[in-house]
């Protein structure tokens, strides 16, 4: 891959005799969402905290933008990169507004320009920012704590954002809602990603490729549909999960990828839209019967979805 | 009223008025030094039986009150009630007595202000005041007692006359005890702070350093003095110089050096245990976010640390200003001066002369540290 936002080689770092990473490589495109999977302890974060030289590792290079991040004052690269962890991390003596904009100030950014910027986020993140940004973090709830945690994280506008289980400690709705807005907001400013997780769902519904690590090794390293149709012997083949992944191989496309022409029409009372799941059109369709769905936008008719066309795409061999 | 309440107001007011019913209020003496003859609170003066009758129904009120508010103006009249009893009985029985008569406070006063200072002070804090609220509220009884002591109503009674006897000593114990204190806090603050966070940055050092500090504490403070003694003694004679500073084998200086060595281990301990309670995800947010780690400490490992902090400068305050008593012992000044000249003349007074003053000081800097506590873990719990 030219040109990769982040590129790992031969990355590899030991605590005592345990070898935690363990000679991994990849590479990060830009704008690309890039997945670490594996259970805990199998050096998912390990790698995560040596891309931004938190730990720092005992053989092998991280190239950001090209550049080795040896050559970096850490500081400095941590400054330029986004940074989001489990438990939000979030200064209880600080407000909500002094937080976001820890890494501008240290950057020296003039105030107006800061003000300007942390209202930017909040108001992104749907806060009020009159209202949000003198409150103190114990004024929130997790959920909120979380969402300000990512946006302190996007102040300094970095290209790249590292989150380490950044959805972990909350409720499924909450979690759920949290990974729509951040997938919506990434795609938005074109940021590079690496998200650390050990929940396969967060891994499918956030990231373009992922990696599944065990014991310090990435074993494999693929798109989230390959991954689902060709998962390597083994310990992959566990993780990854096969018993539904007919539908989780729906729940990656959308309804407008198969959608066929239909006459103009008003909507029917059961219909999808186009940028709802197949997975969503296939429940709905067994639910209901029928062979069909109509596709609705802003109340009429404008195609249709057929049984026939999702099953096959739930198909072994199909793609 | 709670039943809890309830409790603990009859455990205030019963042995409040138990002392009163059972010692007396003032201690008449011929003279300075013989022993005296107790003189009850129903028969202080003229008008003391209706006045001790008053006092108990004060008494009991702060047990059957409902409120807590009530309860704490009732504790605090009954202690005005007493004040006032005591400066009137004194008046009366030094009318009739000769110039060299004393009248001092009997067991009965203190029992009972003592226990109605603690009544008070329980109404307080079931009210849940802030520190500042009851620094304010402290601060009339106060004023009514140096409203008292200004026009002389007390000065009848025999620690006043100490006072005016001693009033040159006095203010310089004031200045010594001051002078020690803030000599020792001083370094033990610039020593402590720094050794704290060396206890929290290198486990290493924090096996030597906090055991060392241990055997510190723990060495008897007369044993202390006379340890370093030798060593300052030895350094005054080999710098003569040094002498015009005051440093010296006794006098204030190995006073103040071991009153700083007792206060290093509650500073570096309390350092280490606020350090080491800041959550780990702080450091990490903030190390992830290129905090350097001086950055990482000044804005956010500190001031998260601050309210433990300031609770070991609070422990360490309280504990020099009851501890520097002792200095006198070595020539170090400070109201132990007074204490110790009292022991030696039999002169109870005059130890009291030298210990309330103490006691009024640590509570003092007690209520101003908690104050600054509160006002540093507010805006977390917000």
């Amino acid at each position: 891959m030219k040109g990769a936002m982040i590129r790992v080689e031969g990355l590899t770092r030991r605590f005592g005799d345990a070898v935690a990473v363990d000679a991994i490589g990849f590479e990060v495109a830009r704008g690309e969402v890039l997945a670490l999977v594996g259970t805990s302890g199998c050096g998912k974060s390990t790698t995560l905290r040596m891309i931004n030289r938190l730990i720092e590792p005992d053989k092998g290079r991280v190239e950001i933008a090209g550049r080795d991040a040896r050559e970096m004052a850490p500081d400095a690269l941590r400054r330029g990169i986004g940074y989001v962890i489990q438990g939000v991390g979030l200064f209880p003596h600080w407000t909500v507004a002094r937080n976001i904009s820890t890494v501008p100030r240290l950057l020296g950014w003039d105030r107006s320009r800061i003000a300007a910027r942390v209202d930017e986020l909040l108001e992104l993140f749907g806060f009020d920012p009159a209202e949000a940004g003198p409150k103190y973090p114990a004024a929130l709830s997790g959920g909120q704590q979380q969402r300000i945690g990512v946006a302190r994280a996007m102040a300094a506008e970095p290209e790249i954002l590292l989150m380490d289980e950044p959805f972990g400690a909350l409720d499924p709705v909450t979690r759920a809602r949290l990974q729509d807005e951040f997938t919506a907001i990434r795609r938005r400013s074109g940021l590079t990603a690496i998200i650390v997780t050990h929940d396969m769902d967060e891994a499918f519904r956030l990231a373009d490729r992922i990696a599944v690590m065990d014991a310090g090794r990435i074993l494999q390293i693929d798109t989230p549909e390959r991954l689902l149709r060709g998962p390597r012997e083994g310990f992959v083949r566990q993780f990854v999960g096969l018993d539904d992944r007919a539908l989780r191989i729906l729940s990656l496309h959308r309804v407008r990828e198969l959608a066929r022409p239909a006459p103009d029409a008003p909507a029917p009372a059961q219909w999808v839209a186009p940028e709802d799941t197949l997975r969503e059109a296939a429940s709905r369709l067994i639910w209901e019967g029928g062979e069909a769905l109509a596709v609705v936008e802003a109340d009429r008719i404008t195609g249709e979805i057929r049984a026939e066309d999702i099953w096959r795409v739930g198909t072994r061999g199909a793609a | 009223m709670s039943a809890p309440a309830r409790r603990a107001a009859l455990v205030y007011a019963g042995p409040a008025l138990g002392g009163l019913a059972l010692l007396p209020l003032l201690d008449f003496r011929a003279n300075r030094i013989v022993g005296g003859d107790g003189v009850m609170a129903w028969a202080a003066t003229g008008g003391s039986a209706y006045a001790t009758a008053l006092l108990a129904a004060l008494a009991l009120g702060t047990i059957l009150s409902g409120s807590q508010v009530l309860r704490l103006a009732l504790a605090l009249a009954a202690l005005a009630l007493l004040g006032w009893m005591a400066g009137q009985g004194a008046e009366a029985l030094m009318a009739e007595a000769s110039e060299f008569a004393r009248v001092s406070l009997g067991g009965g006063f203190w029992i009972a202000a003592a226990f109605l200072a603690l009544a008070a002070a329980d109404a307080a804090a079931r009210i849940g005041l802030r520190a500042m609220v009851r620094i304010a509220l402290l601060a009339g009884p106060v004023a009514a007692l140096a409203l008292a002591l200004q026009t002389g109503f007390f000065d009848d009674l025999s620690i006043l006359r100490e006072y005016q006897a001693n009033r040159d000593v006095f203010d310089a114990a004031l200045a010594g005890h001051l002078r020690l204190v803030l000599g020792a806090l001083v370094p033990a603050l610039l020593i402590g702070l720094p050794l704290g966070w060396l206890c929290f940055a290198r486990p290493r050092a924090r096996a030597v350093i906090l055991p060392v500090l241990n055997i510190l504490q723990t060495t008897p403070s007369i044993a202390m003095f006379g340890l370093l003694m030798v060593p300052l003694g030895a350094l005054a004679r080999s710098y003569p110089g040094l002498r015009d500073w005051g440093v010296g084998g006794i006098g204030a200086a190995p006073a103040i050096v071991a009153l700083a060595l007792y206060a290093l281990l509650p500073i570096a301990a309390n350092t280490y245990a606020g350090l080491s309670g800041v959550p780990a995800a702080m450091r990490e947010a903030g190390r992830g976010m290129g905090l350097s780690p001086a950055r990482l400490l000044a804005q956010v490992e500190l001031p998260l640390a601050l309210p433990v902090i300031l609770t070991g400068i609070r422990i360490t305050v309280v504990q020099t200003i009851g501890l520097a008593a002792v200095a006198a012992l070595i020539g170090g000044g400070g109201f132990g001066t007074l204490v110790f000249r009292g022991m030696g003349q039999a002169a109870m007074d005059l130890v009291l002369l030298g210990t309330l003053p103490i006691v009024a000081l640590a509570i003092a800097a007690s209520l101003a540290f908690d104050a600054m506590i509160e006002a540093t873990a507010r805006g977390e719990a917000a």
